[in-house]
């Protein structure tokens, strides 16, 4: 058997749902908000956060992208103040960078408990400036 | 991008990212939120492709990237990344027969810098220096790749015996 022929014929089976194309044909009309994506198992809220992050030079999408930017983060649950790497990773909540470059850093939390209430986020004081926080729960979007 | 070039690229690309994709997390769910990260850059980038060719390879490597991104954040490990991921449930895929699933399964088995590789050169037909470009590696190390990836899936599907 070839595998060349049989590799072509077996992922030429995959396809991008429908649902998922018209989500993205959908994002003509959502620029400006939070992109909607799939829910996700134990995703209920996902927090976007915008914010320029003045730190030193480029921040690139790297891991160590994320270590840094996660670094600036104050989280604050029900008003008391958690270490966000920690309670990240505690929680087993994935951050996803969706933008970084020299001038702004934006990622997304994923996997937040169903339950919590009262999320705040603040960025330290040693950045220069803070744009926006985005908070998006399932796949509606409501911009803070 | 104009709203019309951009859905027309969603028609035309949205497999190819989505296979890609697929190839990198190995479940749906991922796979379906990376896609759309790449479509919005997508949607976002001011710059003009010079072809579609040129576009085609460009949202394989930002799908590239994108997945590179997921999978290095340290809560994608331990949140994620579970040891049946790669099933053809975790897929959401079927086959009609037992030598696609099959297939299927050895090739999610392998490392995710060989699966990618593999797809590229085995679907999309791309040849070595064309990744290596695409993916910002060294010619020899795709060759390397593709060679070390064959060797697992030989192993892996010898009761087939492909021809390579």
């Amino acid at each position: 058997m070839n595998f060349k022929e049989e590799y072509r014929s077996t992922f030429s089976q995959i396809h991008a749902s429908e649902a998922l194309q018209q989500k993205m044909m959908e994002a003509t009309e959502m620029e400006g908000k939070t992109m909607s994506l799939t829910k996700r198992k134990k995703i209920i809220i996902s927090i976007l956060i915008a914010a320029a992050l003045v730190v030193g030079s480029a921040i690139a999408v790297s891991a160590g992208a994320l270590n840094q930017a996660v670094e600036h983060i104050k989280l604050f649950i029900n008003g008391e103040e958690v270490s966000a790497s920690d309670y990240l990773s505690e929680n087993g909540i994935e951050l996803i960078v969706e933008k970084a470059d020299e001038e702004a850093c934006q990622f997304e939390l994923r996997g937040l408990p169903e339950d919590l209430e009262g999320v705040e986020i603040e960025i330290q004081e040693d950045d220069e400036q803070s744009i926006s926080v985005a908070i998006t729960e399932g796949d509606d979007e409501k911009i803070g | 991008m104009s709203d019309e070039a951009f859905t027309q690229a969603v028609r035309e690309y949205s497999d190819t990212v989505y296979r890609v994709c697929l190839h990198i997390c190995r479940n749906r769910s991922d796979a379906e939120d990376l896609t759309q990260n790449v479509f919005l850059k997508l949607y976002r980038h001011a710059d003009t492709f010079r072809d579609e060719e040129h576009l085609k390879s460009w949202l394989i490597r930002v799908a590239v990237n994108e997945g590179k991104s997921h999978m290095t954040s340290p809560w994608y490990r331990r949140a994620s990344c579970s040891i049946d991921d790669g099933s053809l449930e975790d897929a959401g895929v079927t086959f009609p027969s037992t030598e696609q699933s099959e297939l299927f399964l050895a090739v999610m088995a392998l490392p995710p810098k060989y699966r990618v590789v593999v797809h590229l050169y085995y679907y999309e037909d791309y040849t070595v220096g064309e990744i290596a470009a695409m993916l910002d590696l060294k010619e020899t190390t795709v060759q390397t790749q593709l060679m070390r990836a064959r060797k697992q899936l030989k192993t892996l599907l010898s009761e087939a015996d492909y021809e390579f």
